[in-house]
């Protein structure tokens, strides 16, 4: 799998604190890798370091196999970012900002900039300044910047903080857009777990400054499906058995494997007496993708 | 580097505080350019020293426009967009200061306008011939280029708006006053006349050691390095007329330049941002 993104054992630490410690991930080609973690959990961190603003204390990343101890300038020209807040001349229109923004490229000419703007809806905003932008139009005006120049690779730090919901939707269909019809790589990082669960094809799990998991869309999918877990003997015997009964189930070890739909307990304990296979336990699971996160990273702080 | 200094210098034109700072200064040369004194062939009222005179008088209309450009990309974190796209640090350090030097020079060559249309339309002389008066205006030059590097030291490295305006401010009229202050302190003369009013009216003693008279000795040549030295003891040279060694000046300016802009470079390599 191409990667377009990979860190190694990257570690910040300021005065005093720790952001990231050896973290590592790995952001595939053409995916919308959602970047879920609690708040200090140490993204926008990370995404300053992959930007430029800041300088790992130890280990490496690459873009596009390029490391950030060699020229990776080049490899930052594929790409567009909206970090924290979306970076604009407040004091200029639409226009202005995206015509800053090439020259800061050094493209040749302004054509295009039309373009941008009617994909991110700012098309009629005329002479109106920036500063007088609502909090949803500054969004995409910031991500309409972070377009210029047509990168394949776009970073959204938290882009639907404080949005109202038909903000939330605009910015969520744009994203999908840009990926279905431009095959834009798209790292988001979000707390808000249920509207990244609408977009990511991949998650990426900070805590702490570490990864604790990256995972599919769909193995997140499944893992998070209603399912009993059973601890037994011998999990080559019990996939016999739920082949004989025809039930789908996924083995996690040796001992512990995940039975997915409605089984009958009996039946099933039954079955396993006659196979010799021990039944220890049975728990079920139903898991949203909250709860799968907290069951992740640990539901004790508040972040 | 051409890409962030063509997309600089179309800030700059759009930028209301240059053009600010440019029409006060332009104001401040006018209301100055009155001849008080118009039969004084002095160099205190020649139309060269008019316009000399700009570094003085622009200094401060330098630093608050220096603060407030820098100050804009800390404020609207447009200083990302140049970093995330692959710009060096050295290339974001290096474009801020030319465009923060090349707007120092021009607000401070705005407030030649005035002199030069007197000298063109009115035949006014500069006043000096005219080798001294182009090396006068090779250390205005020099000098400002010199204040708009400390500006940009300041400027790349406080990332607070604010705060940048502040210490900006306060350095350029610390400069301004300072070297003020200092070339009172070494223009004293030795002695002094003493005078002594009394109900026979005024007479006149024999001259007194003047206890402000600073001598020969460290604490005179600190004092006259310091104004030689600094951008603000130049510029204020340049208005009092009092050089030591002024073929000198632009070769002590380059080496501010050198200095702040290694440090800051320095610096601003490393920093982390927000």
């Amino acid at each position: 799998m191409e990667y377009v993104l990979t860190t190694e054992n990257i570690t910040k630490r300021y005065r005093g604190f720790t952001a990231l410690e050896g973290l590592s991930m790995h952001v595939p080609k053409g995916a919308i890798y959602g970047f879920v973690g609690r708040n200090g959990a140490g993204k926008t961190t990370l995404i300053r370091l992959i930007c430029g603003m800041q300088f790992p204390t130890s280990g490496e990343f690459s873009l596009y196999g390029i490391r950030n101890t060699e020229n990776i300038g080049k490899s930052r020209r594929r790409m567009g970012a909206v970090v924290e807040t979306p970076s604009l001349y407040l004091d200029m229109t639409a226009v202005d900002n995206l015509k800053q923004q090439y020259r800061v490229l050094g493209l040749p000419s302004f054509d295009g900039i039309n373009e941008i703007l009617k994909l991110v809806g700012l098309e009629n905003t005329g002479r109106k300044k920036a500063k007088n932008f609502s909090l949803g139009m500054r969004q995409r005006l910031g991500i309409a910047v972070a377009l210029c120049g047509n990168p394949d690779f776009l970073i959204l730090d938290e882009p639907i903080n404080g949005l109202d919901p038909q903000g939330i939707i605009e910015i969520r269909e744009l994203i999908l857009k840009l990926n279905r019809e431009r095959q834009i790589t798209v790292l988001i990082s979000s707390h808000i777990l249920d509207e990244l669960s609408r977009l990511a094809t991949y998650y990426g799990f900070i805590d702490h400054g570490k990864i604790v998991k990256e995972i599919s869309a769909e193995q997140l999918e499944r893992e998070c499906r209603k399912c009993a877990r059973v601890a037994v003997s011998d999990t080559k015997k019990l996939a016999t058995v739920l082949d004989e009964m025809g039930l789908e189930y996924a083995v996690a070890d040796e001992r512990t494997a995940d039975i997915y739909g409605e089984i009958s307990i009996t039946k099933l304990t039954d079955a396993l007496k006659s196979a010799n296979c021990e039944l220890f336990s049975i728990n079920e699971r139903d898991e949203s993708l909250e709860a799968y996160f907290i069951n992740l990273v640990g539901g004790g702080e508040n972040g | 580097m051409a890409k962030l200094l063509q997309s600089n210098f179309a800030r700059l034109w759009k930028s209301k505080s240059f053009w600010v700072c440019a029409v006060l200064t332009l104001a401040l040369a006018v209301l100055n350019s009155v001849e008080l004194v118009p039969d004084d062939t002095s160099w205190m009222y020649a139309t060269g020293k008019m316009m000399v005179d700009g570094g003085s008088n622009s200094m401060i209309f330098a630093a608050i426009f220096a603060a407030l450009y820098l100050g804009t990309d800390y404020a609207c974190g447009t200083i990302r967009n140049k970093l995330a796209v692959g710009h060096s640090r050295a290339n974001v350090y290096f474009a801020s200061l030319i465009t923060v030097t090349s707007g120092a020079l021009l607000i401070g060559a705005v407030y030649t306008i005035p002199s030069v249309f007197k000298a063109i339309v009115w035949g006014k002389e500069l006043g000096v011939p005219i080798g001294e008066f182009l090396l006068y205006i090779a250390i205005l030059v020099c000098a400002m280029i010199a204040l708009g590097a400390i500006f940009t030291l300041l400027g790349m490295l406080i990332t607070e708006k604010s705060l940048t305006t502040t210490f900006t401010i306060i350095l350029a009229i610390v400069l301004e006053i300072g070297s003020a202050v200092l070339l009172e302190f070494l223009n004293q003369p030795k002695e002094i006349s003493g005078l002594e009013m009394t109900v026979d009216g005024i007479t006149v003693t024999d001259p007194e050691p003047n206890p402000a008279y600073i001598g020969k000795g460290l604490k005179r040549n600190i004092m006259t390095a310091i104004t030689d030295v600094l951008p603000g003891g130049q510029i204020m040279r340049l208005e009092t007329g009092d050089f030591h060694n002024p073929e000198f000046y632009p070769l002590y300016s380059f080496g501010v330049i050198a200095v702040t802009t290694a440090a800051g470079m320095l610096i601003f390599r490393r920093k982390d941002l927000k």
